[in-house]
């Protein structure tokens, strides 16, 4: 039943249009007036239903919306908070807030359905509140979740819905040049408020030209993904890179992904597709989680480019996937892991394309030593390269005192590129901790090896799960707030879970309770408060006597030490008995 | 609730924890104990419409439904 196939109408959208824009909205209207019946995008949902939009029904909606706004006052450079889960309306939305002069902000939708409502409408309330938004827009469904809890939001924001934006006279839309603010991405900082980082017209635009040519992307290769728009590798590379590229652009809604993972490789078969994007737990997912009866028929053999993004690319993940599927006729050489960042727009480096892979074993006392990657031949850890610069970046390896490093030394990943953000929204510190002279510091620890970047480790406590970043601050203010818990004495980490191909959260807390029975009460409370606050499981608790976690010597938290001393024993611990 | 279902829930959580059916009890918690992350929680659900035939909403997928066996089949149950 699933083995059907569909011939997609051929992209009428001349290769030289991106290149000549300056702003996406000029772009938008430029396609919406030469071809305004050519369905640029297609939805796919679980039972294969598929819903075509025209760019001229997007263009025609976003221009009702705003019209509408501006009237309900958005003023250029003001902020909205756009709340949808991924379709029309989402799309629509996205540029009539642009047209309008203001600045979309895509928060994730309230499908982590494991949190606690309150707790994400505060993660929200927050990125309202740095946005200083003048609306938090969303779905029916959001915009009932934002108003039953409307206390964690600030008050002067108003909640709208697509009904807030029909039928209102058209109005000229803002122009905008190069350097307009096009787009805020929300990120999650180590600590203090979500960071929002501000992206041109121009910086955009360059990123996806880059990710073109690096990837030799044509308006025949069809382009097929499921990550959410208000992730970047969403927004930009599932969606805006093949709109403007003039590739035929499937996208499926994340939960309808969630649900039936085969559906994404099915979506491949049916369409052709050839270019498809997802964190490397997705394809631990497809390689080990799907029946081989769910995958009979299936042709992966359009596959040229499926790109491994967003979190570390895992040897085993890579290995895994490729041997599953190459009796579907996966290449491996269409496996292209990427480095990139929100603060680059999407990628800044990406595998050659017609390569598989390389994985390097590197020794493991040399690199811990000297923090040098040198080759063994014998057991160590395993890298896996992201790949060579795309057009217009340059990378630069640094030490503490931001001297360049030769190759093979680890240190800091810095990045010089013309699609580089422009700083973070309110926040001029951090901004002037990562750009410098016309740089990038990434906050990411890495290794040049023959012009190839390797990808070592992340210098920030954040924690990655999915491809989606935690921060840890915020789980361990929940536990903190658990009776029996040592307070401030909980550091939370993650841990690498190769089964999921990603990782899982760990924690160890101080408690002075000793008795068993307590102690695993408390171990349930923990968890349940980390579900609550997070939607995600504690996998690992270690419940420790006071002065079990490290801390430095002014008293603060030191969770990498505190992961450095425990390690051994969460990689030990049986899943299912725990310890206390 | 019938058997059947209750022990092709018991397989896919077998296969995706990777352990033994003894260690799993009815009460044993899934999701707050991080043995299920929210993906195999989705898929969980999937399974458990193709084996009923009847639709999970997806606003019912939480931790108060579906943190263990017992929970799950009581769900099921009452609906």
């Amino acid at each position: 039943m699933r083995t059907g196939r569909v011939e997609l109408e051929k992209s009428p959208i001349p290769s030289d249009m991106l290149d000549r824009a300056e702003t996406l909205t000029e772009l938008l209207g430029t396609l919406a007036r030469s071809f305004p019946d050519y369905a640029c995008l297609r939805l796919v949902r679980r039972d294969f239903s598929d819903e075509q939009l025209t760019v001229g029904a997007v263009w025609t909606r976003a221009r009702e919306i705003q019209s509408a706004l501006m009237r309900q006052g958005l003023r250029p450079g003001g902020f909205v908070v756009i709340v949808m889960p991924t379709g029309a309306e989402l799309v629509a939305t996205y540029f009539g807030v642009m047209l309008a002069g203001g600045v979309p902000a895509l928060a994730a939708t309230p499908s982590h359905r494991l949190a606690d409502p309150l707790t994400y409408v505060s993660r929200v309330g927050r990125i309202v509140q740095n946005a200083e938004a003048h609306a938090l827009y969303g779905d029916n469904e959001a915009a009932g979740i934002f108003r039953a809890h409307a206390e964690a939001l600030p008050s002067t924001t108003a909640i709208l819905t697509p009904a807030d934006t029909v039928a209102a006279p058209l109005a000229e839309p803002v122009p905008a040049r190069g350097d307009t603010i096009a787009t805020a991405q929300y990120s999650s900082g180590s600590t203090g408020p979500p960071k929002g980082v501000l992206l041109t017209h121009r910086a955009i635009l360059n990123n996806i030209r880059a990710l073109r040519r690096g990837l030799r992307l044509t308006t025949a290769d069809v382009s097929v993904n499921w990550i959410p728009l208000y992730h970047d590798m969403g927004l930009i590379d599932a969606f805006l890179l093949p709109l403007f590229s003039g590739c035929p652009t499937i996208l499926i809604p994340t939960m309808d992904f969630m649900r039936d993972p085969a559906l994404w490789l099915w979506a491949i078969h049916r369409y052709r597709g050839a270019h498809a994007w997802a964190p490397n737990f997705a394809y631990t997912l497809c390689a080990k989680r799907i029946a081989d009866d769910d995958l009979a028929g299936l042709d992966l053999s359009s596959w040229r480019l499926a790109v491994s993004a967003a979190e570390p690319v895992l040897a085993p993940t890579v290995h895994a996937f490729s041997r599953r599927f190459a009796a579907y006729g996966f290449r491996p050489e269409a496996f292209t892991p990427v480095y990139g960042l929100a603060e680059n727009v999407t990628a800044a480096t990406a595998q050659a394309i017609d390569t598989p892979p390389r994985v390097e074993t590197i020794d493991r006392a040399e690199l811990a030593a000297s923090q040098v990657a040198r080759p063994t031949d014998g057991t160590g850890i395993e890298f896996v390269s992201t790949g060579r610069n795309l057009p217009g970046c340059t990378i630069e390896i640094r030490d503490e005192a931001r001297r360049v490093l030769p190759d093979r030394a680890v240190g800091a990943i810095w990045l010089q590129t013309d699609c580089l953000f422009s700083g973070y929204h309110r926040n001029r510190e951090a901004t002037a901790a990562s750009l410098v002279d016309g740089w990038l510091n990434t906050g990411d620890r890495g290794y040049l090896a023959g012009g190839e970047l390797f990808f070592v480790s992340r210098d920030t406590d954040l924690i990655n799960v999915g491809g989606e970043k935690y921060t840890p601050h915020d789980i361990e203010t929940a536990i903190n707030a658990v009776l029996g818990v040592r307070e401030g004495c909980a550091a939370v980490f993650g841990v690498l879970n190769e089964e999921r191909g990603t990782e899982d959260l760990a924690a160890v807390v101080e408690t002075k309770e000793v008795d068993a029975a307590a102690l695993e009460r408390l171990r349930h409370e923990i968890q349940a408060a980390v579900l609550r606050a997070t939607g995600l499981g504690l996998r690992h608790v270690l419940l420790v006597p006071p002065g079990g976690v490290e801390k430095t010597t002014s008293g603060k938290l030191a969770r990498r030490a505190t992961r450095s001393r425990y390690l051994e024993r969460l990689g030990a611990e049986q899943p299912l008995e725990g310890e206390s | 609730m019938s058997a059947a279902l209750e022990a092709k829930l018991r397989a896919f959580l077998r296969s995706e924890l990777g352990v033994t059916d003894d260690a799993l009890r009815a009460d044993t918690p899934l999701v707050s104990s991080g043995l299920v992350d929210s993906a195999g929680l989705v898929r969980l659900a999937a399974l458990l419409e193709r084996e009923t035939g009847r639709i999970i909403p997806d606003k019912d997928l939480t931790a108060d439904h579906f943190d263990s066996i017992a929970q799950i089949l009581a769900y099921l149950a009452a609906a």
